[in-house]
């Protein structure tokens, strides 16, 4: 291994030496750098260090581009700079610029949920669908219609925990797929009704405590992490050849039973705290206890800490026939309700202002989680909104003394359970006009606090680095087009694709994807232009015009072919998905090359803006839109 | 029209990296055109996919051309170009 103790000390020196460097992380080619005051590097000074290639400051970062073997500089890098091995993970890196702690939980948070928002709002829609066919007696909830369609509404809150797995080992930056195991354990169907059983059940003689881990994303999320921790331990102890199978090994018996046995009776602790005391606040005055729960119910159920809640609030139902929680807690989804309008309203991007519309409709027939991840969460601010609109609501609320009578739904579907048997009165009455207040209140707040934002040719480029193309408009390009992922793995900025000519851009702007899966498929409907002999690369051009290179790889060509199929010739019309090339990661590797595919819009100057859509890293999600 | 013909030395012939060079480089002449043969093939050497599906490997001969403009910079230009590159 080479020696870059000079290398580091040069750099870290003309960036302002160690006092100045927060954190420093390594892509495939750069060190980046978070400073803090990035304005005392000069350039010059540290473009003139042996062995540094180019400088960069962006996105909060200050990069200097090394070469592919960064991964070696770092370290050096590190000790010189007086930071410890691995650092802040890159997840908080990105976040680290003069964000709170508070944001960067809820960024990471959110980085684990933005990815099934789609599913989760479906979910929404459709449980709001079978909520009116009930109400109106058009289909019975006992029926097996009813309960299929309910399963395929419910699931992804239901088994959330898997889900969430997934995204957060990506977010984490550790293996998806064991996450999404320790997320599986959690809500494990036998283990969960063997825990809930009266004898419960043993874990090396200690008492596996009862939670419910179905419907929340907080104690997968803290799983995650600890896995995560354990999967970068566990690489550094177990030889390569078995770290395939056994670093998970590692991982799962570690992290499951931990999970059970540490996350769930702390939940069960800090929920039983809460409802303890916020039920004797209640209690004692009913206009303070309104406004805690109106405002910080959501938030409650958010973070997995309102099991204990339930059973407090059934029994009141049962043993006096009302319950004056239950309406506070009603008003809440107006609130959020309200949020979503104000989100949509405000909202100049066509695909947000959806979003917000959907979600509104999913809240008013009592599901609130679409509005929760796609606008409070991402966006705190929105989230304080609703806590605003629903505290004052339920405070007002709680002082009239409104009760709810009867179990009913959520949203709208409250209503009717705010009937006293005996007429209507302040209940009814008090509970539409606090709804009307919290969703006004919320509304107007998160009209106000929405980044209406520009239409979306300024939503940002996701990954730092992929900025858009500058170029003069042609009448070629009108109307916006989409090139889905052609590939599955992670997308990198066309910047860091380690050869200079499709870094640069002379090929055209794109993306490079670091591919998990031998396989490219048409990014889009078109017809095959050009397939090389070698078999590494292939161009697609659109109906539209648009031109588009996949290159499989750094310097393939020399491979002649081996390790490729292409599995189309040119001319043939192809369907967005079809299998164009499979190839063998390995082979490719093997030869020495890097198997970054380069995905380039061969004519990007024909189009005025070309932006890269963040994406999970999935083949055939939205990766590039052009217009 | 002017033109001139030119054996690729390059091995591996135009693929994706110099084609994209070559594109770049032949725009670089517009209002000249250039236009690339190989076989009684013929493209415009600015438009990178239709390069690139000619198929040109090492030790085809292409004919290099230029309309309008100034024709003989321009091949002068791409002669150097190929002689660098291919």
């Amino acid at each position: 291994m080479a020696d870059y103790t000079q290398l580091a000390a040069d750099v870290v020196k003309a960036v302002g030496g160690r006092e100045n460097i927060i954190d420093v992380t390594n892509c495939m080619t750069r060190l980046r750098f978070v400073l803090k005051d990035d304005t005392i590097p000069n350039k010059d000074t540290v473009m003139a260090v042996k062995g540094v290639k180019g400088v960069m400051n962006q996105g909060g970062q200050y990069q200097v581009i090394i070469g592919t073997h960064v991964n070696e500089v770092i370290k050096d890098v590190r000790k010189v700079a007086g930071l410890g091995e691995g650092g802040i993970d890159k997840e908080s890196i990105k976040l680290v610029k003069k964000d709170s702690l508070w944001n960067r939980f809820f960024k990471t948070i959110s980085g684990c949920i933005m990815p099934m928002l789609g599913p989760m709002i479906a979910g929404g829609i459709i449980k709001g669908i079978l909520t009116i066919l009930t109400t109106f007696s058009l289909l019975s909830s006992d029926s097996g219609t009813y309960q299929v369609l309910y399963a395929a509404a419910d699931s992804i809150l239901y088994f959330m925990p898997i889900i969430v797995g997934f995204t957060c080992g990506k977010v984490f930056d550790c293996n998806p797929y064991v996450t999404a195991v320790v997320g599986a354990a959690l809500v494990y169907p036998d283990l969960v009704s063997a825990v809930a059983a009266e004898e419960g059940i043993k874990f090396l003689g200690i008492t596996v405590a009862s939670a419910t881990y179905s419907s929340t994303f907080l104690p997968i999320v803290l799983a995650g992490f600890l896995a995560s921790k354990l999967e970068k331990l566990g690489k550094k102890f177990i030889p390569q050849m078995l770290q395939m199978m056994l670093v998970p090994v590692f991982v799962l018996v570690i992290t499951v039973p931990l999970s059970w046995l540490v996350i769930g009776p702390v939940m069960n602790l800090v929920s039983n705290a809460l409802s303890t005391g916020m039920s004797a606040i209640f209690n004692f005055n009913s206009v303070v206890g309104g406004a805690l729960f109106g405002a910080f119910w959501q938030l409650m159920v958010v973070l997995g800490l309102h099991a204990a809640m339930i059973p407090i609030l059934m029994s009141n139902l049962l043993t006096q026939g009302s319950d004056p929680i239950n309406g506070v807690m009603g008003l809440t989804v107006f609130a959020l309700a309200g949020v979503s309008l104000g989100y949509a309203l405000k909202s100049k991007d066509p695909e947000k202002k959806s979003l917000g519309f959907g979600d509104l409709a999913s809240t008013l027939c009592g599901v609130t989680e679409p509005t929760i991840y796609s606008i409070a969460l991402p966006n705190i601010k929105l989230f304080a909104s609703a806590w605003i609109g629903g505290g004052l609501a339920g405070a007002i609320f709680g002082g009239l003394g409104g009760k709810m009578y009867s179990f009913a739904g959520d949203g709208l579907f409250r209503i009717p359970g705010m009937i006293n048997p005996e007429g209507l009165d302040i209940s009814f009455y008090g509970f539409i006009a606090c709804a009307l207040l919290a969703f006004a209140v919320s509304g107007i707040l998160a009209y106000i606090l929405t980044d209406a934002g520009e239409a979306p040719a300024a939503e940002p480029a996701a990954p730092a680095g992929a900025a858009a193309a500058p170029a003069t408009p042609t009448a070629a390009a009108t109307k916006p087009m989409t090139v889905y992922a052609p590939v599955q793995g992670k997308v990198i900025p066309r910047a860091e694709i380690p050869d200079p000519t499709f870094a640069e851009g002379v090929l055209g702007d794109g993306v490079g994807i670091d591919p998990s899966e031998g396989l490219v498929v048409a990014p889009f409907d078109g017809e095959i232009t050009s397939v090389v002999d070698s078999k590494h690369a292939v161009g697609i051009a659109s109906k539209d015009g648009m031109e588009l290179l996949i290159h499989v790889g750094v310097d393939t060509v020399k491979m002649n072919g081996k390790g490729f199929h292409t599995l189309v010739s040119e001319g043939d019309t192809v369907k967005a998905g079809d299998e164009l090339i499979r190839f063998d990661i390995d082979e490719i590797k093997k030869a020495g090359f890097s198997p970054i595919t380069a995905v380039l819009v061969t004519n990007s100057d024909d189009y005025d803006s070309l932006q890269v859509r963040e994406t999970s890293g999935s083949r055939l999600e939205e990766l590039i839109s052009l217009r | 029209m002017k033109q001139f013909t030119y054996v690729i030395t390059d091995p591996l012939g135009i693929h994706a990296r110099p084609a994209g060079l070559l594109a770049k480089q032949a725009k670089s002449y517009a209002p000249t055109v250039v236009t690339i043969s190989k076989g009684g093939q013929t493209v415009k050497a600015g438009q990178l996919m239709k390069l690139m599906s000619l198929g040109v490997k090492g030790g085809d001969e292409i004919t290099v051309s230029a309309d309008g403009g100034d024709e003989d910079a321009t091949l002068a230009g791409m002669k150097a170009f190929l002689e660098a590159n291919l």
